[in-house]
Parts: C-alpha cells; sequence; structure tokens
C-alpha cells in the first residue's frame, strides 16, 4: 500500500468529512506501507450518536488508536494534524528513519521539538485495520488532535525543527456545515488538563451558533459530561491582546499562527 | 481574459491528492469550501506580453526607490519602516539577481491596477509552478508560462553555486512552511543540501559568514529568508537576527532594502525622490496618508496596514458602516506611519463555476525578469486566504480569451 492509498483510506471519496483530512503527515510516509494489520488492543465501545462530531484530544499515537476504536464504534476519524515530522522536504521512503533508526536523528535533518513520527506510524500501521472496517460514507466524525501540539515537554536548543503548532477555526467545518449536516453537540474526547486557547476559540464559536459541548474522558465509561466553554476571561483577553501585539502574527494567508519564540525566548 | 473549461470532478480530486501528498500543497481545503479552482485563467498572448513588461519596468522602478530611500531615514520614516532596521539598510549589497518580487495585477474597467508588490517575501511559487503541469492535459492549445520556481532554481545555482542554504521562516505557520519546503526540494534537486531552520538562532555568524548554529563545520553559502522583516525585528537581539540584515560572504534573498518596498506607504514618497516612477504612478492606485482622507470618504478608499500579509490588514471603506469607519480611521491617523489609504478600485469579475469571481494575477520577477503568475480568483474584492487558486494559460494568438 502507498501513502495515496492511506490517504483515500482515511479520507475516502464521498464522506463530507473527508476534505478536512489535513495530509501533512501522509506526505511524509513511506510509499511501501505495511498491508497487514497491528494486533487489535481492548478497545472502546461507546454509542454511536448520529448527531455528534468527536474532537478528540490525546496526545501521540494515543489518539490514532482512540480513533480506531471509535471507528469500530461507527465514528469516521479524521485526522488533523497539523505538524511536520521533521524540517525537511524528504519523506520516510527517502530511507530517513530507516537508516538513522529513530525520528529525526539524520546528518541533514535537525531533531523536532514535538515529535509526531508516532503519530505518523500510527496512521500508516492502522490504515489496514480501517480498511477492514466498513463505515457507512454518513458515518459522524471523530478529529484527530494532538493534545501536544504546542506543547514542548523541554526547552529546544537553537537549530532544532520548531513543529508546534495550532489548530485554528478554518482547520473545521464552521457550525453552519456542522448543522446542515444534522449535528447538533461535540463531544470533547479529552483528558483533564486545561483547555488550550486555540481548541476553546473553535468551540467557542460552535457553542455561541448553538452547539451543545460536553466532555468525557477515554476509555473510562460513557457518560459525556455537559460543558459551558468558558469565554476568556478580561485577564486572558489582555493577555491574547498583549501576545497579538508581541507574539502572534498573521501568516501569509491570512490566519492567526502562533509565532513562536526560540529557546526561551 | 477569461477562465477555461471545467476540469472534471474526478481529475480535480487527483490533482489536490498530487499537490497534497507530491507538492507540500495542505491548504487546498479552508473552512468549509475548497479552494482549487477547476477552471484555469487563460490570457492573450500579447496581454500577457504587456503584464509581463510592466511587471519588470515596475521592478526596475523599485530598485531605484529602494537606493534612494536606504540613504534616507527620513524617508525611510515617512513610509514606515521599523525602526530598529533603518540603520541596516544602507549596508544592503544593492544587488538584485536574486531578488524575488510578486505584482498583483488587477484588471478594472479602467484597465489594469497593481493593488501591492510582495516584495519582501512573496509566496506562491508551487502553486505557480505546479498548477500549469497538474492542468496539462486541460489546456488545449494554451501554453503554460514559465515556472517560476525552476527560473528561482537557475538563478540561485547561478548565484550561490553548490554547498548548504538555510530556509528561514517563522515557525508555527504551515502555509509559510510549506513555501519553504517547495524551495529546499528545489535546491536539493540542484545540488544543494538545503536545511530549514526557524529562528535567526539556528545561525552563528562571524565577519559575515553563517554557519550552523548545531554543527558549526556546517558553513551556509546562502540564506532564503521567507521570515517577513518586520517580525524578525519583534525577535530578541540575542537571537542575532540583525546579521540576516548585514551584508557578508553568507549573502541573504531577500536583501534588507526589500523591507522598503513592502511598505505599502512607498508611494508617499514619490514626490521626495529622484527616481522615475511612470509605471507605478500609471498602475498604482493614488495613496494618501489616513490624516489626508476625510471621513466623509469613506466610499472612496481602502485603509491598508504599511505591512500587511495578504489581505489580512485592508479594510474597504464601502464595506464599512460609518461607525466602523469612523473608528478605523482615527485609530490609523493615531499610528499614520502604520497605515496608508489607498484609493479603491473594483475589479471586473469573471463568470466562474462558483459564480462571479475577481481575478489577481500575481507576476513573479526573479532577477529583473518577469516569471510566471501565482493565480487567486476571489468571490471579495479582497484576495484573502478563501481565494480559488488557478493556473494560468496563455492563449496564442489568434485564439480569443
Amino acid at each position: 500500500m502507498n501513502r495515496e492509498e492511506a490517504l483515500a483510506t482515511w479520507a475516502p471519496d464521498g464522506s463530507p468529512w473527508s476534505p478536512w483530512t489535513k495530509a501533512v503527515l501522509f506526505s511524509f510516509m513511506s510509499d511501501r506501507l505495511s498491508d497487514i494489520s497491528p494486533p487489535p488492543s481492548a478497545g472502546w465501545k461507546v454509542p454511536l450518536l448520529q448527531d455528534a462530531a468527536l474532537i478528540v484530544e490525546l496526545a501521540g499515537a494515543r489518539g490514532v488508536e482512540v480513533g480506531i476504536s471509535l471507528a469500530h464504534s461507527g465514528y469516521r476519524p479524521i485526522p488533523l494534524y497539523n505538524a511536520c515530522p521533521y524540517g525537511s522536504d524528504a519523506s520516510e521512503t527517502d530511507g530517513f528513519l530507516s537508516v538513522f533508526g529513530g525520528p529525526s536523528a539524520t546528518a541533514t535533518s535537525a531533531p523536532s521539538v514535538i515529535d509526531v513520527v508516532p503519530i505518523m506510524r500510527a496512521i500508516a500501521n492502522e490504515t489496514s485495520t480501517l480498511k477492514t472496517i466498513s463505515l457507512p460514507l454518513s458515518a459522524p466524525p471523530a478529529f484527530l488532535l494532538d493534545a501536544n501540539r504546542q506543547n514542548a515537554a523541554f526547552s529546544p536548543d537553537a537549530g532544532w525543527f520548531d513543529n508546534r503548532s495550532i489548530v485554528r477555526q478554518s482547520d473545521l467545518p464552521t457550525a453552519a456545515f456542522l448543522k446542515e449536516k444534522g449535528i447538533r453537540q461535540v463531544i470533547l474526547i479529552r483528558g483533564n488538563q486545561d483547555l488550550q486557547s486555540d481548541l476553546q476559540a473553535v468551540l467557542l464559536s460552535w457553542q455561541e451558533a448553538g452547539m451543545v459541548i460536553s466532555k468525557q474522558a477515554p476509555i473510562e465509561p460513557w457518560g459525556p459530561v455537559n460543558h459551558t466553554v468558558p469565554r476568556l476571561s478580561l485577564l486572558k483577553a489582555w493577555w491574547n491582546k498583549l501576545l497579538q501585539r508581541f507574539g502572534y502574527r498573521l501568516n501569509s494567508s491570512g490566519s492567526f499562527g502562533r509565532f513562536v519564540h526560540g529557546s526561551g525566548g | 481574459m477569461t477562465l477555461g473549461e471545467r476540469v472534471p470532478a474526478e481529475a480535480m480530486r487527483s490533482i489536490e491528492r498530487t499537490l497534497q501528498l507530491s507538492h507540500f500543497k495542505w491548504d487546498t481545503h479552508v473552512g468549509d469550501s475548497s479552494v482549487l479552482s477547476p477552471q484555469a485563467l487563460l490570457i492573450a498572448e500579447k496581454e500577457w506580453a504587456w503584464l509581463c513588461t510592466k511587471a519588470e519596468h515596475a521592478a526596475q522602478e523599485l530598485f531605484a526607490f529602494e537606493r534612494e530611500i536606504a540613504c534616507s531615514p527620513a524617508l525611510q520614516r515617512i513610509i514606515g519602516v521599523p525602526r530598529k532596521l533603518r540603520d541596516l539598510l544602507s549596508t544592503g549589497s544593492g544587488e538584485n539577481n536574486m531578488r524575488t518580487l510578486r505584482f498583483d495585477f488587477h484588471p478594472t474597467n479602467t484597465g489594469w491596477l497593481i493593488s501591492e508588490v510582495n516584495s519582501d517575501v512573496p509566496g506562491g511559487f508551487g502553486e505557480a509552478s505546479v498548477l500549469p503541469l497538474l492542468f496539462d492535459a486541460f489546456r488545449g492549445g494554451a501554453v503554460a508560462p514559465v515556472s517560476p520556481l525552476s527560473v528561482w532554481g537557475d538563478v540561485a545555482e547561478t548565484e550561490f553555486r553548490k554547498g548548504h542554504i538555510a530556509l528561514l521562516h517563522a515557525p508555527g505557520y504551515l502555509e509559510d512552511q510549506q513555501v519553504v519546503l517547495v524551495l529546499s526540494r528545489e535546491l536539493r534537486m540542484r545540488g544543494f543540501i538545503p536545511h530549514v531552520i526557524q529562528s535567526p538562532e539556528a545561525l552563528r555568524w562571524h565577519n559575515g559568514s553563517a554557519c550552523l548554529a548545531r554543527n558549526r563545520e556546517i558553513l551556509i553559502n546562502g540564506v532564503i529568508r521567507f521570515f517577513q522583516a518586520e517580525w524578525l525585528v519583534k525577535l530578541p537581539a540575542r537571537t542575532g537576527w540583525r546579521e540576516l540584515f548585514r551584508g557578508g560572504a553568507t549573502r541573504v534573498s531577500n536583501p534588507p532594502e526589500s523591507v522598503i518596498s513592502e511598505s505599502k506607504r512607498l508611494p508617499l514618497s514619490f514626490s521626495s525622490l529622484n527616481a522615475a516612477s511612470d509605471t507605478w504612478r500609471e498602475l498604482f492606485p493614488a495613496c494618501r496618508d489616513p490624516h489626508d482622507v476625510a471621513v466623509a470618504e469613506r466610499e472612496e478608499w481602502v485603509l491598508k496596514a504599511a505591512y500587511s500579509n495578504t489581505g489580512d490588514a485592508v479594510h474597504i471603506g464601502a464595506e464599512l458602516s460609518q461607525h466602523a469607519w469612523e473608528r478605523l480611521l482615527r485609530a490609523a491617523q493615531k499610528n499614520p506611519f502604520d497605515w496608508v489609504a489607498q484609493r479603491r478600485f473594483e475589479t471586473v469579475t469573471l463568470e466562474s463555476l462558483q459564480g462571479p469571481v475577481r481575478p489577481c494575477v500575481g507576476i513573479f520577477v526573479i532577477g529583473k525578469r518577469a516569471a510566471g503568475a501565482y493565480i487567486r480568483l476571489s468571490t471579495t474584492q479582497v484576495t484573502d486566504a478563501y481565494a480559488l487558486e488557478a493556473p494560468m494559460f496563455v492563449l496564442p494568438e489568434g485564439d480569443r480569451a
């Protein structure tokens, strides 16, 4: 299987949610992907709610594993990973990982701040599994986000490839589109950590448009709890304004991105 | 000028997948809609030649403006050049061989106009170079213009020869990273060893020569700066950003003086310049300092940030309420060097499958020569992230556009 077939498996023609699949990690995959599914994990059975969109915000490959569990329950996992695995135009096919034996450790490529190679490998490995699950084109979506997308667990040295990323409103469907497809509620599947401001902005826009938002811990017994996404506090709004002045900038396509300073900056 | 036949949906899906998987183009879908146009823009050969000539003339004038303004701190202040850059501009080499610009042309009822020049970090190389290739089976007798990526690569080979090249872009911006990866691959295919970096801190400088901070044995022949100058000045001094603007053995493209012409306030300096500005006066809409615009003139003017990217700070008075306009104008008048008023114009519309669209023909000038175009088709007057992207083909004499 090649990466085009992998992308077509995760974003099949005809699913209304396919256009939101981010192809970033697929484009760095090898063109010689395994056709063998990994052994099934314990799985997590959840009820299929046709009027719900799920947002799975879990760290690393865990998000893909949970996404596959949700696919077994009838949801279509939509990878929304916005980070490049390494700061090079090469792919795994070019011998990147196989030769050097570890993520982002090549002679010409700097180490990456966020290691998204495990996510890329999980998507590649689980493609065969997803292929075996016969999801209808109308399956409701489960958008997969990396909970680590903005967080380096350490202060990277100068010269590291800084692939921290954010999710923006334009990366997801609008509330109007969700409603048009019969979605009335959004269930957030994540741990207990604070809500990141990028996702908060997306959820707020949906909430203000009348979507019901609830929270559910992963793998725990199903029982989503209603959640009111807080508006930005005055202090936070002031802080964001300051960040926009000194830290955040609009990018070349006119969307807000995070302007991350170098190590400790 | 017209739009071509619709490319079938199945072929469009294949084109989109190829862009995503092989050409680092991941923003083919923005919000709820695809931004890939299933129709190409067709321009008659004569009209295309005229546009290319005008872009080259505008570039020549621009280089002369920059030379004069680089030596004049007073003019730099007038056009809003960031203070921290002003003392660095006169150190530029003045070489333009590797210089890359993109002039955004718009058809209007009174002829073509240029809304702005993207002089510091012009994007769109991948789209302008790859889309014509992917639409090749549907172009009929029309001809693809030269690929800007290929021209850029040729110039890079001449200017940098071989060796290690650093490509710098701001972290956190996937769209900018797309551009840099496209350039990086072009360099790699030509025998260079590219290094994508996201902070000037990734380089160490000694007497104008750079090496990689993480491996000082790797000497850098050139730096491709896809990191806006006005953003770089916001970084702490210890990152060493000033080295990028000093000039030396390791050349940096685009050069520091590009920040002069990147300012949308540049036309406000014309009356103080010796350089000829005929092409700019002919093709750019009139500009005014915000103080010279009256509240009652809302419908006639557009307020633009002096340094803005792709429509992110472009406000058309006619599309604002009177209250919003007054507030914005007051804010601009408080910080006049950060803003400019540009006379409003209406781009003519073409009938597309998505309804009426307004074309923006972004013509690249690389070195001193016109080199292909990045085409966007917008449903609104402002060309922003939601505009459709399309290939352009030139209709030979005899075919009607």
